[in-house]
């Protein structure tokens, strides 16, 4: 099979991490090949070799905490930094090297590279977590066909396993660290997003955090005076999050960690047992926000809970029994079962892959349709001015639950004839309430300078062309009508943008990285590979000769970008048909 | 002229009659057919056309508008035309019927309410309002009018309540408890706009930028309570406000006490002009080119301070009061019932017959005590003083009488040395004749520009504040006795600071 029509997703969880493909129409879940099963971690590490692992291999060899990496995701589109031994990592940086994971567990399933994806993004992601999103996937050599919601994307998986379903869809995304609730409705195979709203905080991490501070509350009472060390407290975390799983299925659990701390010159162990009632209780004030959640979003919609016709319940946390009652029992219908929590996300992806690339085509019957909506209104800075009064709004250039993609264009003026500067600036509108004070700024902005002075003493005018594309980002250009002048919006806030120069040096760290992964096998793979196509008699058999030779000196002399390069030309010959 | 309206029924492929479900149906089909990845800008116009025919009210509208579309925006734009040349009563035939094709544009209704009430047409404006109020009773724009509208037509009550209204269903915005402050400060209830103000304030629920257009309607409020003392106090708070705001924000709070104290200067009330002007220094300097402006409100507040002082002072002969009022007329283009260059012709005149030791001792006394009207007729007056001088010197008796006068005569500590520097300061880098930099705070023309030299009457409507002193008729000024030789040099000296005017 062509590589470039594979049609593939990717989850790009925060605690977990699945690469869907479609085969025959029908999502898939790729298992890794180590673990047999499709649920990799988010995780990467440097062993004892000071060589890179990741996903559950990262999690089995690596015990040093400082050379472990968890849940770069939440710096998402910030500019927090990860210390990987000496290398020095941005989130987008750490996501890069957990998509190569994924795609070495495609490519090692599917016998050919993985060059382009779906990946997926919570639906609460802004414009600078999506465009960091993207750059992780362009930093990893992963072309990102598109980015789309993880609740829409869930919903797309119920779309096509119910083609013919019509009516509201409420999703309930729980995962590790956040909840994303977002209501749906299909209508002729075309899944329309209504509303979407999430609670950043919310999610399996506050549960064991809970469980967590639990044991260390009943442990400190026994052993009054004894101070675990970090490395302890990460053991801690591991045993409650298992300990919160294990409370899924039975009613109790016990959290144990051996040699948890000194304790009056002995070392203690930490054992606390939990049953599932207790547990419940504890939760009990998340799962009251959940539901709050639940609430507001349906409000943002103009909906009430009678109008949902299918409840579905992804992420992890979902598997949560009380978590799944209080969800069932508020809105009042049954969750709907064949969905799978884990997998229905990137199974998703990859149906958006399909319908993306043209192999799912949307027209026929038994496919399903996406049309996705923004959360937020959108807008800019301007002065208002009205006879006397001047006063700075929020002029919205897209109102919140708008389907997306939208395109509008809107004039405007300078404020003065001899105006020589105009500065842009994008705001979000996160409370809906349209009034400036209310509105953060994006980091996206843009200026256009040496504007020359108008004649006829009318100040110049502004034309602005917004546009919201599927994948959530927003592109401004304003042009300076009758001066040829015009900026197009763009990334501003200084600490997260990157050169090309950046971007590059960037790229090189991360294949350097993933060279000295011993999972990166793929090179040692593809030349024996290549070395059997020639013993078959490929018909390129010389060229192919030729780049491996060219392969092997460049990996002797470290020289990434040039392995990447000749890799690809590997590639490319061999996927010929 | 326009881009042809996009045909939404056509694009879906529906007939004009399809229900909300037909329209949704089709939607759903032809986005599978165009989905956002294949087709964006198809997709995006297909969301368009199901969010427009879903929504009844923009449904109308867009029918409306394929249907008449371009008569409507003929209309619109000849109405439009007539609103800019400010022919009001020409624009209400089209907008009305733009009405007649589409009846429920209410963006145009209320157009047409707007027109009538500038067309002076209050009444029919209420009418239409009403009709608004009904149609959409929680608007807060359609209330704040019809109180505006009501107020202006003598129905108090009525307005209040509709500025009430609006006021209910503000949303958090501020403008509606704005306008009824305005509205009960013209009604002489300043304690009840007061609170109005405080409620505009809040509105939104926090005291922050925002609110500074409401805080700006406080010295309105107070100027019309004749609350003067407040007015520090006003500008103290909006410089509270704004502390740590863009220095921009600053400039434009200043702006609009400038903007005040420029009104209050062509209703001739200096006094309070000057105390906005002070307002406005406390929040931003004032900019370079409205130096000339400044000096110039200051000036006028000084002269008829001034000229309020010089109507009773007995120690300055009334020609010469004669002289410095005319140049105060000329000078604040104020309206008066004489004519002014015969009357100072008359006043030079009968300088000519004074005794010229007093007319030194007096011009000395107008340089030290009044230096505001001094500077303003420095060039006159000092030539009147060389030709008394040359007098004088050829004549000692009149200097015995002149240094028993002045004794008599100097007003408190001034001396004639201190009077010169005191001269001098007041007068320094001051445009005492040519008119002062006519660039103005607002769009609002000030009769500053006007005023060219000294002595001319202006063309200005009667001022409403305190009046300059009355002057004195002729009969009065002129005491007998003169020198021939006098007459003959003051001619001269008359004669070369008219020709000079
Ligand atoms: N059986 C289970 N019972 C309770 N929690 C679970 C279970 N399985 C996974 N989780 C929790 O779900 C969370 C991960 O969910 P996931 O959907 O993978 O999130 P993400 O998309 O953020 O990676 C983790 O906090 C994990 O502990």
């Amino acid at each position: 099979m062509n590589s470039s029509e594979l049609a593939i997703g990717i989850d790009l969880g925060t605690s977990t991490s699945i690469l869907s493909v479609l085969r025959d129409g029908k999502p898939f879940a790729i298992p890794d090949p180590q673990t047999k099963t499709p649920i990799v971690p988010s995780v990467v590490g440097l062993n004892r070799r000071g060589e890179l692992e990741a996903g559950q291999a990262a999690l089995n060899a690596v015990t040093d905490p400082t050379r472990l990496i968890r849940e770069a995701k939440r710096a998402m589109g910030t500019s927090t930094t990860f210390q990987l031994g000496q290398h020095t990592l941005r989130a987008e940086e750490v996501a890069a090297l957990v998509l190569r994971k994924m795609a070495a567990v495609g490519e090692s399933y599917l016998g050919v590279p993985v060059r382009k994806a779906v990946i997926t993004v919570p639906a609460y992601f802004g414009d600078l977590e999506r465009r960091a999103t993207l750059r992780a996937a362009e930093l990893a050599g992963i072309g990102a066909i598109r980015l789309i919601s993880e609740p829409v994307a869930a919903a797309a998986a119920f779309g096509l396993d119910n083609h013919s379903f019509e009516g509201t869809v409420l999703v309930f995304d729980m995962g590790g660290g956040t909840l994303d609730v977002t209501l749906l409705e299909m209508i002729e195979g075309v899944l329309e997003v209504k509303a979407s709203h999430g609670d950043k905080h919310l999610g399996g991490k506050d549960i064991d955090e809970i469980l967590m501070n639990h044991a260390l509350a009943e442990f400190r009472r026994e052993h009054p005076g004894a101070e675990p060390s970090q490395a302890a407290m990460e053991r801690l975390k591991r045993a409650a999050e298992s300990a919160k799983k294990m409370l899924s299925e039975s009613e109790v659990a016990d959290i144990v960690v051996e040699n948890f701390a000194a304790h009056e010159g002995d070392v203690a162990e930490l054992c606390v047992t939990v049953e599932r009632r207790q547990f419940e209780s504890l939760i009990r004030p998340l799962i009251d926000r959940a539901i709050q959640t639940v609430d507001q979003t349906l409000d943002k919609a103009g909906a009430s809970k009678g109008d949902i016709d299918r409840l579905l319940l992804v992420g992890g946390a979902t598997y949560i029994p009380a978590i799944r009652e209080a969800v069932v029992r508020h809105i009042g219908k049954p969750a709907l079962s064949g969905v799978d929590p884990d997998l229905a996300v990137s199974q998703g992806a990859a149906i958006s892959a399909g319908l993306a690339l043209g192999t799912l085509d949307s027209t026929r019957e038994q496919t399903v349709a996406i049309v996705d909506s923004n959360t937020h209104g959108i807008g800019v800075r301007v002065l208002h001015i009205e006879e006397y009064d001047a006063y700075p709004t929020y002029d919205e250039l897209i109102a919140p639950n708008t389907p997306i993609p939208y395109f509008t264009k809107r004039m405007y003026s300078l404020l003065r004839p001899d105006q020589t500067e105009l500065e842009m600036h994008v705001f979000q509108d996160v409370r809906n309430t349209k009034v400036l004070e209310d509105c953060v700024p994006t980091g996206v902005s843009g200026v256009i300078t040496d504007i020359p002075p108008a004649l006829y003493g009318e100040p110049h005018k502004v034309e602005v062309e917004f546009s919201y594309d599927q994948n959530h980002i927003v592109q401004i250009k304003a042009t300076v009508v009758g001066v040829g002048k015009s900026t197009t919006v763009r990334l501003h806030a200084d600490e997260l943008s990157q050169s090309d120069e950046e971007m590059a040096q960037a790229a090189r760290n991360i294949d350097q990285l993933w060279q000295s992964s011993p999972l990166a096998k793929t090179n040692e793979k593809l030349i024996e590979r290549a070395q059997t196509a020639i013993r078959e008699g490929h018909p390129k058999g010389e060229l192919i000769e030729a780049l491996v030779v060219e392969l092997k000196t460049k990996i002797s002399a470290n020289d990434a970008e040039g392995v990447r390069a000749t890799r690809q030309k590997l590639v490319d010959v061999l996927a010929e048909v | 002229m326009t881009e042809r309206v996009l045909d939404y029924f056509e694009l879906l492929g529906v007939d004009r009659t399809a229900s909300p479900d037909e329209i949704k149906r089709a939607w759903a089909r032809q986005v599978r057919i165009h989905t956002p990845d294949k087709d964006p800008k198809r997709n995006h116009e297909l969301n368009q056309a199901k969010a427009t025919l879903l929504d009844p009210k923009a449904r109308k509208a867009y029918e409306a508008t394929l249907d008449y579309g371009e008569e409507i925006e003929d209309l619109l734009a000849e109405a439009e035309a007539a609103i800019k040349a400010e022919e009001w009563d020409d624009a209400v035939g089209p907008l009305k019927e733009v009405l007649a094709l589409y009846p429920d544009d209410d963006a145009t209704r209320f157009k047409l309410a707007v027109v009538l009430y500038r067309a002076d047409r209050e009444r029919e404006s209420a009418d239409v309002l009403w009709g608004l109020v009904r149609r959409e009773p929680n608007s807060s724009l359609y209330y704040h009018w019809l109180g505006i509208v009501l107020a202006e037509l003598g129905d108090t009550t009525v307005a209040e309540w509709a500025h009430r209204e609006a006021c209910k269903f503000s949303q958090g915005d501020s403008e509606p408890f704005i306008a009824l402050a305005r509205f009960l400060a013209t009604n002489g209830r300043a304690e009840q706009a007061e609170q109005a103000i405080e409620e505009a304030v809040h509105a939104d629920g926090k005291v922050d930028v925002s609110d500074l257009n409401a805080l700006l309607e406080l010295p309105f409020i107070h100027l019309a309570a004749k609350k003067y003392g407040m007015i520090e106090r006003d500008a103290q708070r909006v410089r509270q406000l704004l502390a740590g705001a863009d220095p921009g924000l600053l400039e434009f709070a200043a702006f609009r006490f400038m903007d005040i104290a420029d009104k209050l200067l062509q209703a001739d009330r200096y006094t309070e002009a000057v105390l906005f002007l002070d307002a406005a220094t406390q929040l931003a300097p004032i900019p370079e080119d409205l130096r000339g402006w400044e000096r110039r409100v200051r000036l006028l507040a000084q002269i008829v301070q001034e000229l309020g002082r010089l109507k009773d002072d007995d120690l300055v002969l009334p020609g010469l009061k004669g002289v410095v009022h005319c140049y105060a007329i000329g000078f604040a283009g104020w309206k008066v019932d004489f004519d002014v260059q015969e009357y100072f012709e008359e006043c030079l005149d009968g300088l000519d017959t004074s005794n010229q030791y007093t007319v030194l001792c007096d011009v000395e006394r107008l340089a030290a005590a009044y230096p505001g009207l001094y500077s303003l007729a420095a060039e006159t007056l000092r030539e009147i003083e060389q030709v008394s001088k040359a007098h004088v010197q050829r004549n000692p008796y009149l200097a015995l009488a002149s240094t028993r006068r002045r004794t008599v005569s100097a007003p408190g500590p001034a001396t004639s040395a201190a009077s010169q520097t005191q001269h001098a300061s007041a007068t320094k880098g001051q445009p005492t004749q040519a008119a002062p930099a006519a660039s103005q705070p607002t769009q609002a023309t000030s009769a500053a520009s006007k005023t060219q030299a000294a002595p001319a009457t202006s063309s200005q409507p009667q001022p409403a504040g305190p009046r300059p002193p009355e002057p004195r008729r002729a009969e009065e000024v002129f005491p007998p006795g003169c020198s021939l030789a006098l007459v003959f040099f003051l001619l001269i000296a008359v004669l070369i600071v008219v020709s000079q005017i």
